[in-house]
């Protein structure tokens, strides 16, 4: 019996000592590299979530006070904008033969990485045009992604827009 | 024996609660001393970019920054430094919001509509996303996203 109290004594104070340490030492271990791997992985799962109006994958990817700028400079929190992809709000778009043609591929052009440790920023350029509440957003644009560990996970905390040429 | 045990194992349990309220105060302490820091960095920024102090820009200029123009171009620590001399002026308002992520901050910012400095052509109003990180002890911009508001 008391073997028993000091086995489960001494089990939470490992366990304290490992949730204190995970907290503070989340990427140290990786490399500039095995980091980029790593939010490459996410940053394409995003891309999917999107087209997939995946809600669970969002909620899990992006901040809960991520904030997303358009080209338009509007911003929006992480409820504003998963309301625009949810329910169908942003819709990008090609046009084929005189029509509009909903996108099934979105291209990754130009995309690269910068890592910063626990910090990592993605950018890319955007040529696909797209429909925001029915209107043309201007395009093609350029962005940032910025993506941080928070208890081991990558999360989207903000989400730059800037259109290219626009004066 | 078994009130030793029974006493040893309170122990802990007030020593992990006590270390989880611990973490939660150096965190919100944290937290409130990095918005500090990195509004003071801000501000010594904004002054640098006022006064074409290129030196003290590039002290607070990570060499890997992301610079995203508000006409969508990416330009290198280099190209910032050569730009500064013709670049926009706007002062930004002061209802900054910022997001901190451990040694990771978000400056969020719109400039009043302002005037470039080369042509004094008259800017609208930008929205700004400033992003800071702790190298080495101090704070560097590593990215930075100006986007004109558009006129409705």
């Amino acid at each position: 019996m008391v073997r028993r109290f000091l086995l489960v004594s001494l089990l939470i104070l490992a366990s304290t000592w490992t949730f204190a340490g995970l907290r503070y030492r989340q990427s140290d271990a990786n490399s500039p590299e095995e980091i980029k791997n790593e939010v490459v992985k996410v940053e394409d799962q995003r891309i999917q979530a999107h087209q997939s109006h995946d809600k669970d994958a969002m909620q899990r990817i992006y901040a809960d006070d991520l904030v997303w700028t358009f080209p338009t400079g509007e911003r929006f929190n992480k409820a504003q904008f998963m309301d625009i992809i949810l329910n169908g709000k942003l819709k990008p778009y090609v046009m084929s033969n005189g029509e509009q043609k909903p996108v099934t591929t979105i291209k990754q052009e130009d995309r690269q990485f910068y890592v910063f440790g626990n910090t990592v920023i993605v950018t890319r350029l955007a040529s696909m045009t797209e429909l925001f509440n029915g209107k043309p957003l201007p395009h093609p644009r350029r962005f940032f992604n910025v993506y941080v560990k928070q208890g081991g996970q990558w999360q989207l905390v903000t989400h730059h827009s800037a259109p290219v040429g626009r004066q | 024996m078994q009130r030793i045990a029974i006493l040893l194992l309170l122990t802990f349990a007030w020593a992990v609660v006590s270390s989880a309220q611990s973490i939660d105060q150096s965190d919100a302490s944290l937290v409130a001393k990095n918005k500090k820091e990195v509004l003071k960095v801000e501000q010594e920024l904004d002054h640098a970019v006022l006064k074409n102090a290129t030196d003290a820009l590039s002290r607070l200029l990570s060499d890997q920054v992301v610079w995203l123009t508000p006409t969508g171009e990416f330009l290198t620590k280099a190209q910032v430094l050569a730009d500064i001399h013709s670049g926009e002026f706007a002062s930004k308002s002061d209802d900054r919001q910022l997001s901190v992520y451990g040694n990771t901050v978000v400056v969020y910012s719109t400039t009043k509509p302002g005037e470039e400095k080369a042509s004094k052509k008259e800017t609208p109003s930008k929205r700004v996303t400033d992003v800071f990180v702790k190298e080495g002890g101090q704070w560097k911009l590593i990215a930075h996203g100006g986007t004109f508001v558009a006129q409705p």
